[in-house]
């Protein structure tokens, strides 16, 4: 209950900041608007060369990248390594009865559902708009899937920031790894194009990765291009990654809290 | 004139004492500086892989487009991108009026104050891809052409800075967007793009872009000799106009800032 109060007090935060989040929202839709319009150029050009990716499934792909972008990418981190540890705030949540995971988790998640929902009304608009060309799986079984792969790509974004987070007590500048691992994550998690048309090396280390976990699997997933079988896959996978993570996550916040002195760096 | 030089003289050299003062900050800066150049460059070449021409351009000439827009931000982010962080946050925790009672032109103090070196490492990037793209494709270049190129890139990135600070000038009035900054990277992210894609959106959208796009397009079709007056000449006007009017603008939200909480 006392988390549900905690959820709903930063509901009310994110709301009175709607135009701030809003501003963020057309951050993360720009970029995957302007591919779109390249890709658009590109398969009009030479529509053999990207085979069962034709406009219909490409402008599906990037509306819901839009979404991904806004919701799943998850962005506790700064205040982790800023406000948290670097100035010293951490001391806050380490005197009160709270799991500091969870806390971060329910301040985090309504300007994620905020932020997405902008995403949604933008995938709505284009569907009332282009209807016949923006396309979303609809069988039953397979959206009860899907799904489950977008909440396991959200946890996984969430422990993923959580780690990079708490690295700060580790380092004394943070901004060099976080736009290091920015870029790492618009690369091998499908920010750019579709991960299936990457060179074949450039996939196997995608997949390899995390990050299409996060959010490639997630919008192809709800956009019906995975049947029944590689839905369980990508599930195992996933929950297999977030084992991990939640291990290291464990393993990392035991060991960082110990060299937090309370004062700063 | 001669005070401004002095005085932009005197920031550099500030600049560079501090850079020497914290150095994991210079270097971790220069890890995200070189990230988003190779980011831009490699984005380009996976949506480029599987196709020849797009939008009347040649894949080499839009490899090209990107390398030089690496340049060109390279640049900005060099002069004046950490300075726009800077303003929105002066704003909001109104301390601007300490730079509004020193007796130096407020604009030059808001948009020059910093200099952020690890830039340098972008530019570096992109132009040694720039060289690479030419000597690869077998770009002739004449010496004409490259003039034209370096001044018509000085006046995009006039024009580039134009838009930023009218965006950024809103944060007057609106203190708590301090994050306009950063849609404004985005922004500028859209002058990598060929000038034509843009063309596919309503026509009043076109027109409403049509000065972003133009700022990295036109120096580079005049670098590969396809530039038409009538471009040349919209970049210059759009540049000149825009500047003038953000002056303006700048001298006009003044008015309204009412320090602290305002």
């Amino acid at each position: 209950m006392r988390y549900v109060r905690i959820l709903l007090i930063h509901f009310e935060d994110a709301i009175a900041e709607r135009a701030r989040n809003l501003v963020w929202f057309l951050i993360a839709l720009i970029n995957p608007l302007m591919l779109l319009l390249f890709w658009r150029g590109a398969i009009l050009e030479k529509p053999e060369a990207y085979g069962q990716w034709n406009i219909p499934s490409i402008v599906s792909y990037y509306l819901l990248l839009i979404i991904a972008g806004a919701f799943l990418q998850v962005h506790i981190e700064e205040k982790i390594a800023y406000t948290d540890i670097q100035q010293g705030s951490l001391s806050n949540y380490l005197t009160k009865p709270f799991s500091y995971l969870l806390w971060n988790f329910f301040i985090e998640l309504p300007y994620r559902v905020l932020q997405g929902s902008f995403g949604v009304i933008v995938f709505l608009i284009f569907f009332v708009l282009f209807g016949n060309i923006v396309s979303i799986a609809s069988d039953p079984l397979i959206l009860v899937l899907a799904s489950v792969v977008i909440i396991l790509g959200y946890l996984l974004s969430f422990f993923f920031k959580m780690i990079l987070g708490i690295s700060a007590l580790w380092t004394t500048d943070f901004s060099g790894l976080v736009n290091l691992v920015e870029v790492v994550t618009l690369v091998f998690g499908g920010f750019i194009m579709p991960i299936h048309l990457y060179p074949v090396i450039l996939q196997r280390i995608s997949f390899a990765l995390p990050f299409a976990s996060m959010f490639y699997f997630p919008i192809i997933a709800i956009s019906g291009k995975l049947v029944v079988v590689e839905l369980f896959q990508v599930i195992a996978v996933q929950c297999i990654w977030l084992v991990s993570l939640g291990s290291i996550y464990q393993l990392a916040w035991r060991r960082g809290v110990r060299l937090f002195t309370a004062i700063g760096q | 004139m001669k005070l401004y030089l002095r005085l932009y003289k005197t920031l550099l050299h500030l600049n560079f004492a501090n850079l020497l003062a914290y150095r994991v900050n210079f270097t971790t800066n220069i890890v995200s500086s070189v990230s988003w150049g190779l980011f831009s460059i490699i984005s380009i070449i996976l949506v480029t892989g599987k196709a020849n021409s797009m939008f009347g351009w040649r894949r080499d000439e839009i490899l090209l487009l990107t390398a030089i827009y690496s340049v060109l931000i390279g640049v900005f982010h060099m002069l004046f991108s950490k300075n726009f962080e800077r303003f929105s946050n002066l704003v909001y925790y109104g301390q601007l009026d300490s730079l509004l009672v020193k007796p130096i032109d407020s604009q030059f103090l808001v948009s020059f104050w910093l200099i952020n070196y690890t830039s340098i490492f972008r530019i570096l990037l992109g132009a040694a891809y720039t060289f690479y793209l030419l000597y690869a494709y077998h770009m002739a270049v004449s010496l004409g052409a490259v003039m034209g190129f370096i001044s018509l890139l000085a006046i995009g990135l006039t024009l580039l800075y134009s838009v930023w600070f009218l965006c950024v000038t809103l944060t007057i009035w609106f203190p708590r967007l301090t994050n306009i900054v950063f849609f404004m990277y985005s922004v500028s992210g859209l002058t990598r793009y060929p000038q034509e894609m843009y063309r596919q959106l309503a026509s009043y959208v076109f027109l409403f872009l049509m000065p972003i796009t133009l700022i990295v397009t036109t120096p580079t079709k005049a670098l590969v000799q396809r530039l038409s007056l009538a471009e040349a000449i919209m970049l210059i006007g759009f540049a000149f106009t825009l500047f003038y009017a953000s002056r303006k603008f700048w001298k006009f939200a003044l008015r309204y800032y009412t320090s602290a909480s305002s």
